[in-house]
């Protein structure tokens, strides 16, 4: 590995001009792509248990989220699972959430106990991030009640940070991301809310109603919206949640899934928000203040101009044109909409052309995900699926309460295949699903998915594809504040073109990918590696050598094999 | 001369008791049907027949009954069959409503209806849209005229990326029907989709323009102007499609309400109170009279209407006449329900206009009695009070009014008046200045100014 020159601070823009960008499309292959569902094998045994069987309320539809960490810093994953509560003693399940430690012999331990991270009560979604840059991952997890944040205390156990760190919103959150939203170098935090909600109380008491002719828990329609949070970090372990004078003043909606990505290639991360119903919302980070600019990026409604019910969010540079593009997922009936970063100030429904909109109609999205499942260099797409009815199988008509995920396979031209059928066992799963989240547990090279379901147990999908191609996986160090480079872009080179990825948290749904970011090199076995700081930083990494571990610490200026 | 107009917009769901029409379960047995009246036996036919007019009024119930009878006496009526999948598709029994269609299908091979419900069943319910493309061709080869076919078709093709097709079947729709919104709104998002912005928005505006209500063209117009650099007007189309899909958001409701019970005037009240709160007068005006003409009794939607009228009229003639009409309507309003407070606030608003002010502090008076929480109703009693300078009245009425809602502009105004009126200038000064310089109108400012003339030492 060499490095190429001193560190300097570029425009993006300007680096992508620079370099150029491969639109050539990619051409599919015939590789098999073979998935395997291990986690009670490995140890998982975790049952998720969200409310009752009948799912009469709202909440009970939602409660299984999860995720991907190194919490001991060890370099293997370990996974952390929520949980709803039972509400009737016939239910037999998990109480409370679960951590699980991964071990070098890819099996998981159970951690919940001996590290204090356990959970009790209707808990929804979980990010994780440094926050206190004390050198380990600490976790904030959305709840139905107060949102709670455990701090890292670095021996294997957590303290809980809540009420210390001024978070502990009682707000129905869903979403939650940190990112260093006003680039002072720490992580600030944003929480989707849902709705206005009381068991047995308002606004639906004990109600049911219809959807399909079957009886449904009632909302989120006729509840009111709560609105979503922005936590400014001050930078001494506490937060300040200053989501007016940042600009969220607008209407509030019913928020699920949150992403910060920098979709104008700015050098600053700009917000999306997946809305249940209504239009997602898309904020540009305007010099530390959010304008929502959705409508005008086209990305709130779908392309036939209608509000989609919003719940996973993930995005990717599917057609490696250098921006990063926006994947929705929606409720059944209706397609998960990709929206194409035309890079001209506005996105494209694409959904139909990508082939993602007829084939995910029959579907209830959840958590998605962009990911190179085959290691082939172009970004594929995981789609976590399942109905909020049990009776829904009683409307006569084609819809399943349990549904199959969904793998598209990149193909070429900008159209997905769906190889669901053809991905081995684990994909012909059916369950209430809702967090997915990606991650390469067994550290073999290619990526693998944790699925969190309702009223089950999650599955852990093994990558045991054949064939797949070279691949390269970097971790970043700073010792800054933003000690895993929250927010910093990386640009991978090879003779195949150039490919980009973004260091995020807490996106999908209810979910948090492994921070560690996976290119597929196809047949490349070097490649030359950009690391942009969101410091506005820029370091470069030459022929470094497929198929190993890497670890890159900023201020060393150095890229180490793990 | 200031008022507070009061329009509650009250939604009447729970005042069904103030109705003497039948409820929905006793609605359609409360008329006599075709059928009771027959002596003899009635035919197939005319249960069919019978079932259309039930379907119509929305008696799913009734319709299912005559049809399953219609097919007891013809079991292999392709028509019957079909019809009666269509009730059981309204009501949700998707199951059933596709065996059914397929039925009419397999009776009847060249029967286009049946597989326009089918693909249409395939699509919406089960996602199917390869299926349901295929059977809307064939539809489509059946019936060339299916507007409903192609329609469906179209938006399936955009949705499914293939937008030349999709500009295609839009386009036969708008030609053969050229007040076709819907249609060339998707026309135009299909041109959108495939990047010809301008023929996008001249087609985007003429669906605007046949019809102002439809956000999805506000939006893909609002786009158009974007992609061509005129964020200004863009970004003012984008904020008109905004409002419009909020307030569809909240006509939704009352719409499937009304679908579901068309013949309950109550549903066109609660319908009219939402498009009047969205300034769409003349369907509002079209609900209000409707359920007058259903329930001549109700008193709620005599006093929407006259609610309308007293926002219509451009030249004073013609809103003295408009106001003329409203007068009529919350009198008879009243005749029918004396405790409307709504309707004797406005009433006394007329009134008050007109310089009939002791007959308008009577209805002031009344609907201050009748809802003593609302404070626009003190505030315009003792707007009253002041014009007729009856002062320790007034100060009573605007107090009260402030109690109420301490942040009334217009009440504290009215109290500053009344002091003014008094040439106590110190406690004018003090009513007016409570007021936010903001929410001042200039005419307030002046008043201010003026009495810090006259309270100078």
């Amino acid at each position: 590995m060499i490095k190429l020159n001193r560190p300097y601070i570029i425009r993006s823009i300007t680096l992508i001009i620079c370099l150029g960008w491969s639109i050539e499309p990619h051409l599919g292959h015939a590789q098999s792509i073979s998935f395997t569902d291990v986690a009670a094998a490995s140890g998982i045994d975790h049952i998720n248990t969200s409310g009752s069987a009948k799912k009469q309320h709202i909440i009970e539809t939602q409660p299984a989220g999860g995720g991907f960490w190194d919490y001991n810093n060890d370099g293997i994953l370990d996974i952390y699972l929520t949980n709803g509560v039972p509400q009737d003693s016939t239910r037999r399940g998990s109480v409370g959430t679960a951590l699980y430690q991964g071990r070098t012999d890819a099996h998981f331990s159970d951690a919940t106990s001996r590290s204090n991270a356990f959970l009790t009560g209707w808990t929804m979604g979980v990010t994780f991030a440094d926050y206190d840059a004390d050198g380990d991952a600490d976790l904030y997890a959305t709840r139905w009640g107060p949102d709670v944040l455990l701090g890292n205390n670095g021996d294997g156990t957590f303290s809980d940070h809540t009420e210390s760190s001024g978070l502990g919103s009682t707000r129905w959150g869903i979403g939650a991301s940190f990112a260093d939203f006003d680039l002072d170098g720490d992580l600030d935090l944003y929480v989707a809310n849902y709705i206005e909600f009381t068991l047995g109380g308002p606004p639906f008491y004990d109600q049911w109603c219809t959807h399909n002719g079957v009886p449904a828990a009632c909302g989120p329609v006729g509840a009111a919206a709560q609105a979503d949070l922005f936590y400014r970090n001050e930078g001494h372990g506490d937060f300040t949640e200053i989501s007016a004078e940042i600009g969220l003043t607008g209407r509030s909606y019913y928020g699920m899934g949150v992403l910060w990505t920098d979709y104008d290639n700015d050098g600053d991360p700009d917000l999306y928000v997946a809305n249940d119903g209504h239009p997602n919302s898309l904020f540009r980070n305007d010099l530390h203040r959010f304008v929502d600019v959705a409508l005008i990026e086209s990305v709130a409604y779908s392309g036939d101009g209608r509000p989609q019910a919003g719940m996973g969010v993930a995005a990717g540079d599917y057609d490696r044109d250098g921006r990063f593009d926006i994947f929705v997922t929606n409720f059944s009936q209706d397609h998960n909409t990709l929206y194409r970063n035309s890079g001209q100030g506005y996105f494209l429904d694409v959904s139909g052309r990508a082939n993602l909109a007829g084939t995910s109609r029959p579907h209830m999205g959840w958590g998605t995900f962009f990911f190179d499942v085959d290691s082939d260099g172009y970004e594929d797409l995981f789609v976590a699926n399942g109905h909020l009815m049990p009776e829904i199988e009683q409307a006569g008509i084609a819809m399943q309460y349990r549904q199959q995920n969904l793998l598209y396979r990149n193909g070429s031209k900008g159209r997905f295949i769906d190889i669901s059928n053809q991905a081995g066992s684990g994909l012909q799963i059916k369950e209430v699903s809702r967090a997915a989240a990606y991650g390469d547990y067994d550290n073999d090279g290619d990526l693998d998915i944790l699925v969190a379901n309702i009223d089950a147990a999650p599955n852990l999908l093994r990558n045991d594809s054949q064939a797949n191609g070279n691949w390269l996986s970097l971790r970043l160090r700073s010792g800054g504040s933003n000690r895993e480079g929250v927010g910093a872009r990386i640009y991978l080179q090879t003779e195949d073109g150039k490919q980009m990825r973004e260091v995020r948290t807490g996106t999908s749904f209810q979910s948090q990918n492994d921070m560690r970011q996976h290119f597929g090199l196809a047949k490349a076995s070097l490649a030359d590696i950009t690391v942009q700081w969101t410091d506005g930083t820029e370091q470069h990494y030459a022929s470094v050598a497929a198929n190993q571990f890497y670890t890159i610490v900023k201020e060393a200026y150095k890229i180490t094999v793990e | 001369m200031k008022f507070m107009f009061v329009c509650l917009f009250t939604l009447c769901v729970g005042c069904a008791q103030e109705s003497t029409l039948p409820s929905q379960e006793a609605g359609p047995a409360a008329e006599p049907t075709l059928v009771q009246d027959m002596s003899a036996q009635p035919t197939d036919g005319q249960l069919f027949e019978e079932g259309r007019r039930l379907q119509a009024r929305a008696d799913f119930k009734g319709a299912e009954t005559r049809y399953r009878q219609a097919i007891a006496v013809a079991p292999s009526n392709p028509q019957y069959t079909f019809y009666l999948g269509t009730v059981l598709h309204a009501t949700s029994r998707y199951g059933e409503a596709r065996s059914l269609f397929e039925e009419a299908i397999r009776l009847k091979p060249d029967y286009a209806a049946p597989r326009i419900a089918l693909g249409k069943l395939l699509y919406d319910v089960d996602g199917n849209s390869e299926a349901a493309s295929k059977l809307l061709r064939e539809a489509l080869e059946l019936a060339p005229q299916a507007a409903e076919a192609r329609y469906t078709l179209a938006l399936i093709q955009l949705r499914e990326g293939q937008s030349e097709e999709a500009i295609r079947l839009f386009s036969e729709l708008v030609e053969a029907d050229s007040s076709n919104a819907q249609a060339r709104t998707q026309l135009g998002l299909a041109y959108l989709q495939q990047g010809d912005i301008e023929t996008a928005q001249s087609e985007l505006k003429r669906a605007t323009s046949s019809q102002p209500y439809y956000s999805a063209a506000f939006h893909g117009l609002g786009q158009t102007f974007i992609r061509q650099g005129n964020t200004v007007a863009g970004q003012r189309l984008l904020q008109r499609a905004q409002q419009l899909e909020e307030q569809a958001t909240q006509l939704t409701p009352h719409q499937n309400a009304l679908r579901q019970n068309p013949n309950q005037p109550e549903a066109h009240y609660n319908l009219a109170s939402m498009y009047a709160r969205f300034d769409r007068l003349r369907p509002a005006a079209q609900h209000f009279s409707k359920a007058i003409a259903l329930d001549s009794t109700y008193a709620l939607a005599y006093q929407g209407l006259g609610n309308l009228f007293l926002r219509l009229g451009t030249t004073a003639e013609a809103r003295a006449n408009y106001a003329s009409r409203a007068r009529a309507l919350y009198l008879r309003a009243l005749e029918l329900n004396s405790q409307l407070a709504e309707t004797h606030n406005n009433l006394g608003l007329l009134l008050h206009r007109s310089g009939n002010i002791q007959t308008a502090v009577q209805h002031y008076e009344r609907a201050t009695v009748i809802d003593p929480q609302a404070g626009f109703y003190q505030a315009n009693l003792s707007r009253a009070y002041l014009d007729l300078k009856q002062y320790p009245e007034a100060l009573q009425a605007a107090d009260k009014a402030l109690q109420i809602t301490p942040t009334m502009t217009g009440a504290r105004e009215t109290l500053g008046d009344i002091y003014a009126a008094q040439k106590d200038w110190t406690n004018a000064l003090k009513a007016w200045e409570r007021i936010d310089p903001q929410d001042r109108p200039s005419e307030l400012t002046q008043k201010i100014a003026q009495a810090r003339m006259q309270n100078a030492p």
